[in-house]
């Protein structure tokens, strides 16, 4: 329960979503003709669709669209230390993760929760890994990213804008840094959730005499090609054999070295694109 | 990996100590010590009211017409000549501050060090600017206390050869109430090892070093082979044990502790169970009032 | 964790050890140092358990009040961890220091009790959808010396295990509101079943693809990146979390998980074996803090 926030309008205190008030029904994993509910195989991506210089304030800037979830991202600096008297002689990495109130069914509080929270650290721990902090000393770098919509597999998806948007600002890197996720249930590794998926396993009811039953999910962030493969970043939740999810780490780092062409291809596609403007403002000053 | 229950563990019970009439008094802050004004206030008193009042916890001592209180465990004071081990906290114009287990840093001054190239010179801005070089922030020195200033800061002085950086080993904190008074602070031990015990309660324990190597700046980095490894984890567990049951630290309480824990054919690993330690810091105790 | 400043050389002694197969206290990659337990130390609280891992030192409180349940899950109760990181542990964790480790413990303690196996929350339940029993998990940071997660999560094992709770009793309903009577008996109460509580395990990468377990807070600094393994008494991996700044290849990752799972089965069968063991001592001297 936050403070009352005096610059918004809220809703009556003891509102609650009509969601919660609806019959739950029980939803199968799969649909009726066992496949995924949105008709890809276990083994199949969504689509990606990336793009970079979304925002014209920050440095460097990204936005990663995967199926439903839609994150953007701001990277600003290196500059100034803005808080703290100290300087460091490395950089000091400054990373916030917001989810907008509307980025899931559930409405959630403006003030960030414990899930932005964490987010965030867990990105600021993988990002400092990335960076080359030494080039920086004195200095800062801000990573501020948006979720629009929390469509399933959100963390990766934050580490590959976060990746992204640093590439587009310049930033010395090791490599850049991409993230994956694969879900397991009912013995098969299920790749890149969507969130049905994902609220299927973290709601299930489970059979509480069947206590060895596997399940869970794995969110890697690795840089591919950075000293023959380096994980940056990796979470897991549920419980699952070990053979399992040392499985379950090298599907994600195959997907993550897809994704990565994906994103060198985005890159390189934009430079070209503000070369060719250049070339045609100095051929359109010429005339 | 063992677990033990509290219960089942032996107390820690301190191993020496005179006991009978030998014993010094002891005093709390506060106590009165005499009424007596002819004595001389030393440390750990204060006068009031013409009454010699005791200012910390600890055993009085009475030398000739000076009464002082020692306490049991205090930080360490400083003494002209005392050999010490330091870490190096910042570097600064032309001196490094250095972190000794006392009340404030120590300081070491550029011009008080044996400047690598061997012959007397006087330090140029050169090696001003080179301080890193030499000595950074968290390297390890041996040096000895040259004077001590009105705040009880200590300065310090590496203008031998026998002191300056320290090389590869572990660096062990204990009290330095602990550590037995010696004129040789730096020991080759028989068992292959070459321990400092610095008389600020740092002890450093190292793989012995030819003399030609002793105090150059720069680091041997060569890696340390395994039966010396050895020696150094038993004398450092030994030593652990030894500050953990309140002995005396000294050459010979080490080596003692060291050929009993061999003798009973202890794995070094176990030296860090209670138990094990207990019974060690026993038979030492025994051993050395033979 | 807390900031020591290790030289080059003593750096260099640490990863080699680590290489060559013996570490600086002479432990192997795989040994843990000496763990202490105790429970029932704290008679306020309906739990409670202190681990002693050398001097890393945690004391951990389980209190149970009663709430409404969630909206999502109304036949379960609920556990909530809060961890706080005294200033006695280190002095960097004074006013605000210290919550940065205490977010990063308690989101990882959530995580790893957050399956529904762990603990069966059911059980928890007075009331459906109306009155729940709540845990609320305390964490006490006593002392910082290295491998806090594992110090921490075999507490609140233990904890949750010394856990009595008393049991509840409806006896009728006023006006729409329940009337219930909480027994007096100190004997008439419910214990939880821990028998599929998981523990964190901390494999800290010291150089290439060498894990070490246990760390000192010397390892700590050497060797900055480490990913905290959860396993549960049957194997599974739970709750993992790379932490630090640094990065594993994806075969340090697989070794250290396979690591996890026999390290983990044979802590669990001493724990409670343990655990079980101190319950059916009768009169048992509590240790506590003395």
């Amino acid at each position: 329960m936050g403070s009352r926030d005096s610059r918004r309008i809220l809703g009556p205190e003891k509102s609650v979503a009509y969601s919660l008030l609806q019959p739950p029904c029980q939803r199968s994993f799969l649909n009726s003709t066992n496949t995924r509910t949105d008709g890809r195989s276990p083994a199949d991506t969504r689509k990606h669709f990336l793009s970079v210089g979304l925002i014209s304030e920050a440095k460097g800037s990204s936005y990663v669209e995967a199926g439903n979830t839609k994150v953007c991202c701001g990277v600003y600096g290196p500059r100034d230390v803005q808080r703290g008297s100290d300087f460091k002689m490395s950089c000091q990495v400054v990373c916030q993760v917001k989810m907008s109130p509307f980025s899931c069914p559930v409405r959630l509080p403006p003030m960030s929760g414990d899930r932005d929270r964490e987010m965030s650290r867990q990105l600021k721990n993988a990002l400092e890994s990335v960076i080359i902090l030494d080039k920086f000393p004195k200095s800062e770098i801000d990573v501020y990213i948006t979720v629009v919509e929390d469509g399933g597999g959100l963390l990766a998806a934050c580490v590959t804008a976060a990746g992204l948007a640093l590439a587009h600002a310049n930033i010395d890197m090791y490599d850049i840094v991409v993230g994956a996720s694969v879900l397991y249930h009912d013995k098969i590794m299920y790749v890149d959730p969507s969130r049905q998926e994902e609220e299927f396993e973290a709601k299930a009811l489970r059979d509480p005499n069947n206590k060895n039953e596997e399940w869970g999910q794995l969110t890697v962030g690795m840089m591919p090609k950075y000293a023959s493969g380096q994980v940056a970043l990796m979470i897991q939740s549920g419980q699952m054999e070990a053979n399992n999810l040392v499985e379950g780490l090298e599907l994600a780092t195959d997907l993550c070295t897809k994704l990565y062409n994906l994103v060198k291809k985005t890159l390189l596609e934009h430079v070209e694109i503000i070369l060719k403007e250049e070339k045609e403002a100095i051929e359109g000053a010429d005339t | 990996m063992d677990i033990e229950l509290a219960c089942e563990l032996p107390r820690v019970r301190a191993m020496v100590g005179p006991e009978g009439p030998q014993r010094p008094p002891l005093v709390t802050p506060g106590e009165i010590i005499t009424h007596d004004t002819s004595f001389m206030r030393g440390h750990g008193t204060y006068m009031e009211n013409n009454t010699q009042v005791a200012s910390v916890a600890g055993y009085i001592t009475r030398v000739n017409r000076l009464i002082t209180v020692t306490p049991l465990r205090q930080v360490y004071q400083g003494a002209i000549g005392d050999t010490i081990v330091g870490r190096i906290t910042k570097v600064q114009n032309n001196r490094w501050k250095v972190d000794v287990n006392s009340r404030l840093d120590a300081e070491l001054r550029l011009v008080n060090i044996q400047l690598p190239g061997g012959e007397q010179r006087r330090s140029s801005l050169e090696d001003e600017r080179g301080m890193r070089g030499l000595l950074r922030e968290g390297d390890l020195v041996c040096v000895e206390v040259q004077k001590i200033s009105n705040d009880g800061g200590l300065r310090l002085a590496a203008r031998s050869s026998k002191f300056g950086k320290l090389s590869q080993g572990t660096l062990l904190g204990v009290s330095p109430s602990l550590i037995v008074q010696d004129k040789q602070r730096m020991h080759d031990l028989p068992c292959g090892a070459r321990v400092v015990f610095g008389a600020n309660g740092y002890v450093y324990v190292s793989p012995t070093v030819p003399e030609e190597q002793a105090s150059t700046y720069t680091v041997n980095f060569e890696e340390v082979p395994v039966d010396v490894r050895k020696t150094i984890g038993r004398l450092r567990n030994c030593i652990k044990l030894l500050a953990h049951h309140s002995i005396m630290i000294s050459p010979t309480s080490v080596m003692t502790a060291y050929d009993i824990s061999i003798e009973q054919e202890f794995e070094i690993r176990d030296m860090l169970k209670p138990d094990v330690m207990q019974d060690v810091a026993i038979t030492t105790v025994q051993a050395m009032n033979e | 964790m807390v900031d020591i400043n290790l030289s080059d050389a003593e750096k260099c002694y640490i990863i080699d050890g680590v290489k060559l197969g013996i570490r600086v206290d002479g432990r192997d990659r795989l040994d843990y140092r000496h763990l202490e337990i105790e429970t029932g130390l704290v008679s306020t609280a309906n739990g409670s358990a202190r681990v002693r891992l050398d001097r890393t030192d945690v004391l951990i409180t389980v209190k149970m009040e009663m709430d409404r349940p969630s909206p999502d899950q109304p036949n379960q109760g609920r556990l909530r961890f809060f961890v706080n990181c005294s200033a006695n542990a280190a002095p960097e964790f004074e006013g605000r220091g210290g919550e940065d480790l205490a977010t990063t413990l308690s989101a990882m303690m959530d995580r790893l009790y957050s399956s529904p196996y762990t603990l069966d929350r059911s059980c928890l339940c007075v009331v459906p959808g109306k009155h729940v029993k709540v845990l609320y998990v305390d964490i006490e940071i006593l002392d910082c010396a290295g491998n806090l997660f594992d110090a921490v999560s075999i507490g609140v094992k233990a904890a949750l295990w010394a856990t009595h709770l008393p049991r509840i009793y409806v006896t009728g309903e006023d006006g729409g509101e329940l009337e219930f009577e909480v027994s007096d008996n100190p004997h008439d109460t419910e214990r939880i079943n821990v028998s599929n509580a998981p523990i964190l395990i901390t494999h800290l990468r010291i150089t290439e693809n060498l894990t070490i377990v246990d760390p000192t807070p010397e390892e700590e600094e050497c060797g900055p990146v480490q990913v905290v393994v959860g396993v549960t008494p049957s194997g599974l991996i739970t709750a993992l979390q790379q932490l630090g700044q640094g990065t594993f290849t994806t075969q340090t990752l697989s070794a250290a998980i396979k690591l996890t799972r026999e390290l983990g089965m044979k802590i669990h069968t001493h724990l409670t074996a343990k655990l079980r063991q101190e319950e059916s001592m009768e009169n048992r001297e509590i240790r506590g803090f003395l």
